[in-house]
């Protein structure tokens, strides 16, 4: 096994394996909490029309797809709260909107040689050192941002307008959870691709709610969950020669009805 | 603006859409009251408390909250709030310690850290809604009753100077709406606290307030309600109707009137 840490692209995909999971692990409760799974779905979908951008421009689609998820992010959020439409609706309006758009830059762009399928499905061999240091970006700005507010977000998260009556700053802090949404997504875009991401933002706090009824059990369950699916998915494709994010994801869904019948069996 | 006036609402409109749902509302909250505003269904009872709560913005006319702006004193974290309706998830991973725990964070960067004041107001606020044996109860496993006084201890537990409920004794049957009156008078006694209650129930409000307001897209009867509130005001909020309520013999406010 410690072949595999010589090859750089194994060891950068391990690393991020690593920070990803305490990204998804902890962003997941907040996003299944507050019944935004679809969210997660919409927006990584929005990302392929921002690489398709990056495409047609010659930029980076690491850049292209930050923003178009930035932008979705915030204007779905804004949609929702001032446009008096559903998360459903914003995120089913951007979600289509988005991938039409990268259809048409596709199509304009009339030959590249670029690994599209890559960005859908994922691709460890294209985990490259800066995107590490993209990761571990989004994760020195996570971490201290929900030591600061993790339990005004868990207040706003469990019941919004009173945590706003009582003083938390909910506009301020459902904006930067957006965001924070929006750059996870398009960190890992890499590694599992915009298709299964979502899978990311769903599975580790629904595992971690089979686990316990106290919060904090359920973000280290999950936690650990996504540790386990990520890293054992990452070694399982490499044994099975098979793509890395969707040996994660089926992995973890195979985890995750294998907790939901352990459970429902007691 | 009066010197023991909590709120004091003048010449209010509100407007949804091109609907008007409330208008020329004149209003004054005193310190320690329990005030009740009564109506029908989609009178304007709710809009009237998002509007003081600065969710909603008139059309015309000026409210104070404690001689203040409503956004600011929403910003400040000195009103406590049960809401109508509320959005909480029943499976929520939560104990009762936690929810009451939710308030004391509301307005701090600690880290997640409570001092001893938060633990002490935790606790006195729980001992308040006999609820202290259940601290480490999951919220999700009380009965509603129990889940209502707990929320009402998270609204406490910031030591307010204002407690808002908005139709409290919805889904309580009758016993729990007697202890539930009961311990509101009975944190009217021990805190320095003013009391705003929202209700359709008339009949059982009347009894337990110390001031009530009639309201039906305007304020119709403004008064004690012990002094009697003219049928003329009553009709014009609830419809005719409202003398089968008020005759209703299990209504004590009809009782004490008729006598």
């Amino acid at each position: 096994m410690s072949e595999l840490f010589h090859m750089v692209f194994f060891r950068n995909a391990f690393v991020m394996s690593l920070l990803l999971s305490l990204l998804f692990g902890l962003l997941s409760f907040f996003i299944v909490m507050r019944r935004m799974t679809f969210l997660g779905a919409g927006i990584a979908h929005t990302a392929f029309g921002g690489v398709a951008l990056g495409v047609l421009l010659g930029i980076h689609p690491f850049y292209s797809s930050l923003v178009f998820c930035l932008v979705s992010a915030l204007l779905i959020g804004k949609l929702v709260k001032y446009g008096n439409i559903s998360y459903d609706t914003g995120i089913g309006i951007f979600f289509s909107f988005s991938m039409a758009l990268g259809v048409l830059f596709i199509a304009l762009k009339k030959a590249y040689t670029f690994d599209l399928s890559g960005y859908l499905f994922g691709n460890i061999l294209g985990v490259t050192q800066t995107d590490l240091f993209l990761s571990l970006g989004a994760v020195l700005l996570f971490i201290p941002f929900l030591a600061i507010f993790f339990q005004q977000i868990l207040f706003m998260t469990f019941e919004e307008k009173v945590a706003s009556v009582s003083g938390v700053r909910t506009d301020m802090l459902d904006t930067l959870l957006l965001i924070f949404l929006a750059v996870i997504i398009v960190v890992s875009i890499k590694i599992v691709g915009i298709i299964l991401v979502s899978a990311l933002v769903v599975l580790p706090a629904s595992f971690g709610r089979l686990l316990s009824n106290d919060y904090r059990k359920v973000i280290t369950g999950g936690i650990g969950y996504t540790l386990f699916i990520m890293v054992g998915g990452l070694f399982l494709s490499y044994y099975l020669d098979s793509p890395a994010g969707a040996t994660m994801v089926v992995l973890g869904t195979c985890v995750y009805f294998l907790g939901l019948i352990v459970k429902r069996s007691r | 603006m009066d010197s023991d006036a909590v709120i004091c609402i003048d010449d209010l409109w509100v407007r949804y859409g091109d609907r008007v749902v409330l208008e020329n509302i004149n209003l004054t909250v005193y310190s320690r009251e329990i005030f009740s505003i009564v109506g029908p269904n989609g009178g304007g009872k709710t809009t009237l408390l998002n509007t003081i709560l600065a969710f909603k913005e008139p059309i015309q006319g000026n409210i104070q909250v404690m001689g203040e702006n409503p956004k600011k004193i929403r910003k400040s974290g000195i009103i406590g709030y049960l809401p109508q309706k509320s959005e909480y998830d029943q499976y929520f991973p939560v104990n009762v310690f936690d929810v009451v725990a939710m308030s004391r964070f509301a307005r701090k960067r600690s880290w997640g850290k409570l001092n001893n004041k938060d633990r002490e107001c935790i606790h006195d606020a729980l001992k308040m809604v006999e609820m202290a044996d259940f601290e480490n109860r999951h919220f999700g496993s009380l009965s509603g009753g129990q889940q209502q006084r707990v929320l009402i201890a998270r609204a406490l537990a910031i030591q307010p100077k204002i407690l808002i409920l908005d139709e409290p004794s919805t889904g309580l049957d009758a016993v729990a709406q007697d202890t539930f009156y009961h311990l509101l008078h009975k944190i009217r006694d021990r805190e320095d606290i003013t009391i705003i209650m929202v209700s359709h129930d008339i009949g059982t409000v009347s009894s337990v307030v110390d001031q009530i307001a009639c309201l039906n897209k305007s304020i119709h009867f403004h008064g004690n309600p012990d002094e009697g509130i003219p049928s003329e005001a009553l009709e014009k909020v609830f419809g005719r109707d409202i003398q089968f309520l008020i005759h209703d013999e299990h209504c004590k406010t009809c009782e004490k009137r008729n006598e």
